[in-house]
């Protein structure tokens, strides 16, 4: 990619990835916690 | 049912009640904004019928949060909720109340702003009637925020993050009205904000009563 | 539908959704940039053209997103149903985040095609006024203490603003025609090359699957967390 405007360009598809990125994380690792946290009550509930 | 109203509109306008407060407001917000921008009376008139606009809703905003508040600190909405008058009618009371205490007050304020910002008489009766048509919307869509923050503790803080976005069209109405009438280009504005106003007006209240009902119970 | 409507029949759809959803969101947005970074450049915006993959999709999966909040709103709010105000609690966040990516993206395609970082475009400034709603929703979700209140609060805000919300579109657009004569480039407008399609289109789908999927992930996430949350009271 070239031209007077490609920063313009990679900037849109770096924040985008970037915040893309961010939400996919924080979705993710917020779900394994809950997870891991009931089965961890579970667990504790049923020795 | 005009108890209630009559209630209400007397304690908003005894001294140092919210129609004084709302008043004052809104006066000294059109105040700073010639501080803020320049003096040039062209380029006032220019900017009058957004500037008043704004002011005005703001104003309004700044009574909203105790609309329902005191009557559900008391009690007393808990003893409406059970009177035969439905929770709608209630709301709508109180919105009504709302504006003859704020609204109404700001409009018949704003020609003499509207003539401190150099608006011709014509520019002044548009300003004048738009907010005599689209103040009753900033009241009734005021009132649903009033609603849903009911049981929030310091609901004044998101009441306005709630209302202002649904009043967008009221302000781009209103203040298109006195456009009209400096730039000569008819564009329709009063319509549109009648008809606005009166679709804020009508459904209004159902979304109020249901918000109110929600935080009634326990 | 209303099958689904139960946590447990819930988790399981979405747990044999997930991989299906996962891949094709993978495999979408993989072709929509593999496509839409080789086009052309357009002859009147050169590179930038390709900000629209980013921009357009954005904002309509922000739109999407407030509609299928408000519908889980409507559904939550008539059948008292906590999946559903679930539902519409985890939409707003997401919705929010690409409000605020349309929003970025239409910055940055702004400042090489109109000479500034934000123009009071139609567009853009009712998909502000949509990211101030979304942030409202989600105040009013935070603010209300006990959460069945809070759910309903939120769900009569989301439906009153998706009554305004056409409105205020229609306003916004009013109010553009009354400041500004000439019309600016528009985004999606008819006329779009072929060329420009395929990946547009891609793009819009891959966006709009990444959404379900991370919609669907934050709505198990809670119902996992309000189990935990039953478990530790049984057992306290």
């Amino acid at each position: 990619m070239s031209g007077p405007y490609a920063a313009y360009v990679l900037a849109g598809y770096a924040v985008s990835a970037a915040a893309l990125g961010a939400a996919v994380l924080l979705t993710v690792r917020g779900w394994l916690r809950a997870r891991q946290r009931l089965a961890a009550l579970d667990a504790e509930r049923q020795p | 049912m005009s108890a209630l109203l009559l209630r209400d509109v007397r304690l908003a306008a005894r001294a140092g009640g919210s129609a004084m407060l709302a008043l004052a407001f809104f006066a000294g917000v059109a105040t700073l904004v010639p501080l803020g921008v320049g003096a040039e009376l062209p380029r006032l008139a220019r900017i009058a019928g957004g500037v008043l606009w704004v002011a005005a809703v703001l104003a309004a905003l700044l009574a909203l949060d105790r609309l329902f508040q005191a009557d559900f600190e008391d009690g007393s909405l808990d003893l409406l909720a059970l009177s035969p008058l439905s929770l709608e009618a209630v709301a709508a009371i109180k919105a009504s109340a709302h504006w003859l205490a704020t609204g109404l007050p700001l409009t018949l304020l704003s020609p003499l702003l509207g003539v401190m910002f150099g608006l011709p008489p014509r520019a002044l009766l548009a300003l004048f009637v738009s907010l005599l048509l689209g103040t009753p919307a900033v009241s009734a869509l005021g009132a649903v925020g009033a609603g849903l923050t009911l049981s929030v503790r310091r609901g004044g803080l998101i009441l306005p993050l709630i209302v202002l976005p649904l009043l967008a069209p009221a302000v781009i109405f209103g203040a298109g009205a006195v456009l009209e009438v400096l730039d000569g280009i008819p564009n329709g504005a009063l319509g549109l904000l009648g008809a606005f106003s009166f679709c804020a007006c009508v459904l209004s209240p159902f979304a109020t009563a249901a918000a109110v009902r929600l935080n009634l119970g326990s | 539908m209303l099958r689904y409507a139960n946590p447990t029949k819930f988790l399981a759809l979405s747990r044999a959704l997930r991989p299906w959803l996962a891949g094709a969101t993978v495999l979408l947005l993989g072709a929509g940039l593999a496509l839409g970074l080789r086009v052309p450049p357009d002859y009147q915006q050169g590179e930038t053209v390709k900000l629209m993959f980013l921009h357009v999709p954005a904002a309509w999966t922000a739109m999407m997103a407030y509609g299928l909040m408000a519908a889980a709103s409507l559904v939550g709010l008539v059948w008292r149903h906590p999946l559903a105000d679930q539902a519409a609690k985890a939409a707003a966040p997401l919705g929010a985040l690409f409000t605020a990516l349309g929003l970025l993206t239409g910055s940055l395609w702004g400042r090489p095609m109109w000479g500034a970082w934000w123009v009071w475009d139609g567009r853009l400034t009712s998909f502000l006024l949509l990211l101030f709603l979304y942030l409202g929703y989600i105040a009013l979700w935070n603010a209300v203490e006990d959460e069945t209140r809070a759910a309903r609060a939120a769900a009569i805000l989301a439906l009153v603003g998706a009554v305004n919300l056409p409105v205020i579109e229609f306003s916004v657009q009013w109010w553009t025609t009354l400041h500004q004569g000439e019309s600016i480039v528009r985004a999606g407008g008819p006329l779009i090359a072929g060329v420009y399609l395929w990946p547009l289109f891609l793009m819009a789908l891959g966006y709009t699957l990444l959404f379900v999927s991370l919609w669907l992930m934050r709505i198990e996430t809670a119902i996992l967390e309000r189990r935990a949350r039953t478990v530790m009271l049984e057992g306290g």
